[in-house]
């Protein structure tokens, strides 16, 4: 255990060391507090907005008046669910590529290797290293996201709204967790770090953008006659084939529950947090399913190196 | 000289498994793209015909304007994939152009020869701009081929020469991540550091900066629309949004800070995907769009200007990776 710990503490040193990922961290940090503060303020403007529309409907005698939009109280932070999918799974792959690869061109793993340690132990401490790295990281963008919500959109965070925010927090550490054990597994997999980090931003494109996109095209539009402004609105809505492809897609379906969860979505916003987990068990089981069937390939690949 | 280094950087290009692989991925993007594409063409031409009956049945007077349903918008799906498969497949290829003659060693054998650190930059960029171009018109081909062949459809002349200037626009995109990869690998003195400097600034223009101007768009926070859920018309929008004129021009700004965003608006407009451009000539909406080909241009040009400056002036030039 001692070796375990000795080890998740030099990975934590190390990271925190390297002014890349300070910069990348940096920026994942930034732009969440950014993103909250837009948020409220685009909130504002909307309720602003509302007040203007009010007022030119009525000079023009408009009688029909629309209801206030409905604003939902962590739909403020609801920016935070696309820059962890995107950034958040970045910064995993930027923690991770180097944790086996850059350890081997430095000579330091064969160091490691020949101290009372196994090889298991090694796979083990790199991920508590990562895990508290990816933990505190997410702590510090809750307290931010929190003391932020509370200072600039005046609005009080219910207990309800709250639990739904650390639900949504870890659900964020398993995500980022998997793409730091499939960095860490193609880590041991390849000596050139540089090919690996490639490979990983390809793996993520593809998850993060490729998929959902293709899924996107998949989906069909219907459209909405509004009876006030005869208006018509493109309204999108799945088919079987946008639902299969989004499958292969975790960021989709860690996308899928953070709308959920932060209240994106009218119809989920005020029902208990049970049911919502319920409706989305699959999505949470295929962000968890790939995450640990890397991390057992990590496990039987560091075991199975003649040379790590 | 510059031939002879632009040859030898198609012939590496072509032995680097990570730009394959990234290639090979475009490929197949590209023409799943374009079936895709053609295929919605066709779902909303249903949609749209299905909707119009629809509300004649409810007796509506004013009916909904036909949407855009040109073939050329089947190029949408390419837009975005070029956007992102695209902008990487770039910056591996221009990082690798400089990057690999530090980590062999070659940098000092090249410039021990008769050939002037000018040359050597410029026969680079020719030899990275002859594979891009190659590419960009191996993918308008499969465009060309699968549209007719495919969406069964007739190419106009004016539909032709918007999808060589949109392909045009798309290689002018590569070409800027092109050079950022290649500049900051000339100026940094580890070729894996400068590749991830690179990814980071490519996040920031092409994820970070379009993200936060959808941020603030007011529109895009309820689904289908706020405006539209408000009952408003698009000239009530228009009068509404005169009163957060700042705020709009904020969220312009930081949208004008992103060559994908650059790329995206002339493109999208040449596609006839952003309605009003229909009436206007491929010419006119290169002129229409002459900020976004600039945003496309100057940071290229600029940066290849400071890479020469770095370069030429560079004391540590062999120095190791």
């Amino acid at each position: 255990m001692n070796g375990i710990m000795t080890l998740a503490r030099k990975e934590v040193k190390t990271a925190f060391r390297d002014n890349i990922f300070l910069i990348i961290i940096g920026l994942f940090v930034l732009l969440s507090v950014i993103s909250v503060y837009i948020g409220s303020s685009t909130k504002n403007a909307e309720l602003q907005a509302y007040q203007d529309i009010l007022h030119l409907l009525k000079s023009q005698g408009a009688t029909s008046l629309p209801s206030p939009p409905a604003i939902y109280p962590l739909s403020v932070l609801s920016n935070i669910v696309s820059y962890v999918s995107m950034i958040g799974a970045v910064v995993a792959i930027f923690l991770g590529f180097e944790s086996f690869s850059g350890e081997r061109n430095n000579g330091t793993l064969k160091l490691i290797a020949a101290r009372p340690v196994y090889r298991d132990q090694i796979v083990t401490g790199k991920l508590l290293g990562g895990g508290m790295v990816i933990g505190v990281l997410l702590g510090i963008i809750l307290i931010f996201n929190l003391a932020l919500f509370v200072l600039v959109s005046g609005m009080t965070p219910g207990i309800n709204e709250i639990i739904r925010l650390l639900s949504f927090f870890l659900i964020a550490f398993i995500y980022m967790m998997g793409f730091y054990a499939a960095t860490m597994y193609v880590s041991i997999k390849t000596n050139d770090s540089a090919f690996g980090f490639m490979l990983m931003m390809i793996i993520w494109l593809t998850i993060s953008f490729v998929l959902p996109q293709l899924a996107e095209s998949q989906r069909t539009f219907a459209y909405a006659l509004n009876a006030t402004a005869q208006t018509v609105t493109q309204v999108s809505s799945d088919t079987v084939a946008s639902k299969m492809t989004e499958l292969f897609s975790p960021a989709a379906q860690f996308q899928n529950i953070g709308k959920d969860l932060l209240q994106m979505i009218p119809e989920t916003s005020n029902i208990g947090l049970g049911e919502v987990l319920l409706k989305q068990i699959g999505a949470i089981i295929e962000i968890l399913i790939p995450g640990l069937a890397v991390l057992l390939l990590s496990y039987k690949a560091a075991q199975k190196e003649e040379v790590l | 000289m510059i031939i002879e280094i632009g040859k030898k950087e198609i012939r590496d290009a072509f032995r680097n498994k990570l730009f394959l692989s990234i290639l090979a991925m475009l490929l197949v993007l590209t023409v799943v793209s374009i079936i895709l594409g053609s295929y919605q063409v066709k779902i909303a031409m249903d949609n749209y015909n299905s909707s119009i009956s629809f509300l004649q049945s409810l007796g509506k007077a004013e009916l909904p304007p036909m949407p855009n349903l040109n073939p050329i918008s089947a190029s949408k799906g390419f837009v975005n994939y070029i956007g992102m498969v695209g902008a990487l497949m770039a910056i591996v290829l221009g990082n690798t152009a400089i990057s690999k003659e530090h980590k062999n060693g070659t940098l000092r054998l090249i410039l021990s020869r008769g050939v002037f650190r000018d040359t050597f930059l410029n026969g680079k960029l020719l030899g990275n701009l002859a594979i891009l171009a190659g590419i960009t018109a191996l993918t308008g081909i499969i465009t060309f081929v699968s549209l007719i062949a495919i969406g069964g459809v007739a190419l106009t002349t004016s539909d032709i020469v918007r999808l060589l200037l949109f392909f045009g626009m798309t290689f002018l995109y590569m070409t800027f991540f092109t050079v950022l990869s290649m500049g900051i690998a000339t100026v940094s003195t580890k070729g894996s550091r400068a590749l991830l400097i690179t990814v980071i600034v490519w996040l920031v223009l092409s994820f970070v900066f379009p993200q936060i101007g959808d941020t603030m768009d007011m529109d895009n926070q309820i689904p289908g629309g706020f405006f539209s859920s408000m009952g408003m018309s698009r000239d009530q929008e228009h009068q509404v949004l005169q009163q957060f004129k700042f705020y709009e021009t904020l969220r312009d700004g930081v949208e004008e800070m992103s060559p994908t965003k650059h790329y995206e608006r002339i493109s999208y407009a040449l596609l006839n995907v952003k309605p009003g451009f229909e009436a206007n000539t491929p010419w006119e909406v290169v002129g229409l769009k002459w900020i976004n080909l600039i945003g496309l241009l100057a940071p290229s040009a600029a940066i290849w200007l400071l890479t020469y400056i770095a370069f030429l002036r560079r004391e540590n030039i062999y120095q190791s990776n």
